[in-house]
């Protein structure tokens, strides 16, 4: 498990974007999962995505869905077909995983819910469910705590690093939160200027020290 | 005092003095409105004239006659369900050109610029022209009538079901292409979903306004109430001419107010 830091406009977002080639890479090369990213055609991107689970900042759940059917959208890294598209026209064994991955986030409560009636913390749990529905070797996490208030960010930071231990999947997450990057990882890796400055174990990093990388970095980035 | 002028004090003008250029635009804009008006011909003597004219055609269109009830209102189901069939089956083909005229939908841009060249010359030639075309090409009758509503609504509804479309979140359609879904997976799971109150909306007016179309369309031989309406009036038999009005004002009103509770129902919940 590895928390990526640094200042705003380092690269961090920019960098988990370009491993699943939503930005793509003007130079260099992605290698993941024992593949090489940059040279894979439209199908063999489309294989390699659904291996990724993705976990975006702004959960990007279908607002007039369901919670559940948010979810079995996630089947689509492996399905094809309007059976994919809404949870009543899903298979028996689809809603069935769909469910259990609701339930790992400890809401099968609300599958039924719109997601536009869910509050900030637990629409981020639904789109970790969805990721979860990939069945992905693969995790990366953009900001997942940044939307959120301090309880509901710990909780889900909590959560991704249960299931990834659990499920013994690579966890790459970004977070601002000094305490989460420490707390939830085990190593820290730190961006300035687009390039990794920092790498340390989480367990022998100093909350201090790593502030101060933070904030001095954001000075300096704030220089023309 | 330190010389500051408090805020109450600053002298801000009311309006801004146009630039030389946009006075120009505007005296041009204002000539051209006087000139329209020059150029029709339209003067209040010829308004005044009209007038008793006009009250004329209005005592003799009162009673209205309901002798021919029976037949008017089979015309006007004819003219409905014209309506119904045209719409139904613009939006039908509208649906799948919009996909391909919609920015950051449509799979190549050529395709867009193709579709939306389509969509265009649908929506800026008038539904009468297009009548007149299937007129000439399929003969009189309401077949003419459901193809020139048909190619009206592609125009109407492609545009506004693209445009729907693109004006999506894309945070929901990025999710997902970032698992690996297909394109169809895209467009109906993440975008058809959000776009769909858009849609319905659209296509309640598409089918107002097709109804209101449908009855102009006779008068050109394509089929409905609308040639009841032409024969009406050039056999000067005005008071048939007053019943066929009611009944299509009547049916305008209801499709519209069944349209606005429609609108309402179905625009809720989705799961």
């Amino acid at each position: 498990m590895v928390a990526l830091i640094g200042a705003n406009g380092t690269g961090k977002s920019t960098l988990l974007r370009c491993l699943v080639r939503l930005i793509e890479p003007t130079a260099g090369t992605v290698r993941a999962l024992g593949l090489e990213v940059t040279t894979l055609d439209r199908a063999g991107l489309a294989a390699y995505r659904s291996r990724v689970g993705f976990v975006f900042q702004r959960h990007n759940l279908v607002p007039r869905l369901s919670a559940l059917t948010n979810v079995v959208h996630g089947v689509q890294s492996r399905a094809r077909g309007p059976r994919t598209w809404l949870q009543s026209l899903a298979r028996r064994e689809v809603r069935e995983e769909a469910m259990a991955c609701l339930d790992s986030v400890g809401l099968a409560d609300v599958a039924r819910q719109r997601a536009d009636s869910l509050s900030g913390g637990q629409s981020q749990r639904v789109a970790i469910a969805r990721m979860l529905m990939q069945r992905p070797e693969l995790i990366l996490a953009d900001e997942p705590d940044a939307s959120l208030d301090p309880r509901a960010g710990e909780e889900v930071m909590g959560l991704l690093n249960r299931l990834a231990k659990s499920q013994k999947l690579a966890l790459v997450l970004i977070s601002h939160h000094m305490e989460h990057a420490i707390q939830f990882s085990d190593r820290i890796v730190g961006l300035a200027g687009g390039r990794a400055t920092l790498d340390v174990p989480s367990s022998t990093a100093d909350p201090v020290a790593l502030h101060h990388f933070f904030h001095d970095r954001s000075r300096r980035n704030e220089r023309p | 005092m330190n010389g500051h002028r408090s805020p109450s004090q600053v002298s801000v003008p009311r309006f801004e003095r146009p630039s030389a250029i946009s006075f120009i635009l505007w005296v041009l804009a204002v000539a051209f409105v006087v000139w329209s008006f020059a150029g029709t011909g339209l003067s209040m003597e010829r308004l005044a004239r009209g007038i008793p004219s006009l009250i004329s055609i209005f005592q003799r269109m009162f009673p209205p006659e309901i002798d021919r009830l029976p037949q008017i209102l089979w015309s006007l189901l004819g003219t409905f369900q014209m309506a119904v069939a045209g719409c139904v089956l613009g939006l039908l083909f509208s649906f799948p050109l919009a996909i391909l005229a919609a920015e950051g939908i449509s799979p190549h841009p050529a395709l867009r610029v193709f579709s939306r060249g389509l969509i265009a010359l649908f929506r800026t030639v008038p539904d009468l022209v297009w009548a007149l075309l299937f007129v000439i090409a399929v003969g009189l009758g309401p077949a003419a009538g459901v193809m020139a509503i048909m190619v009206d609504k592609i125009g109407f509804a492609g545009r506004f079901f693209a445009e729907a479309m693109e004006e999506t979140d894309k945070g929901p359609r990025e999710a997902l292409s970032a698992l690996g879904a297909s394109r169809m997976g895209l467009i109906f799971s993440a975008i058809v979903p959000q776009a769909l109150p858009s849609f319905i909306a659209t296509s309640l007016f598409s089918l107002e306004k097709a109804v209101r179309g449908s009855v102009i369309l006779g008068l050109v031989g394509a089929g409905g109430i609308g040639v009841e309406l032409k024969v009406a009036f050039d056999l000067f038999d005005y008071d048939t001419a007053a019943t066929i009005i009611i009944c299509i004002f009547i049916l305008v009103l209801v499709v519209e107010q069944a349209s606005n509770r429609l609108r309402s129902v179905t625009i809720g919940p989705m799961r």
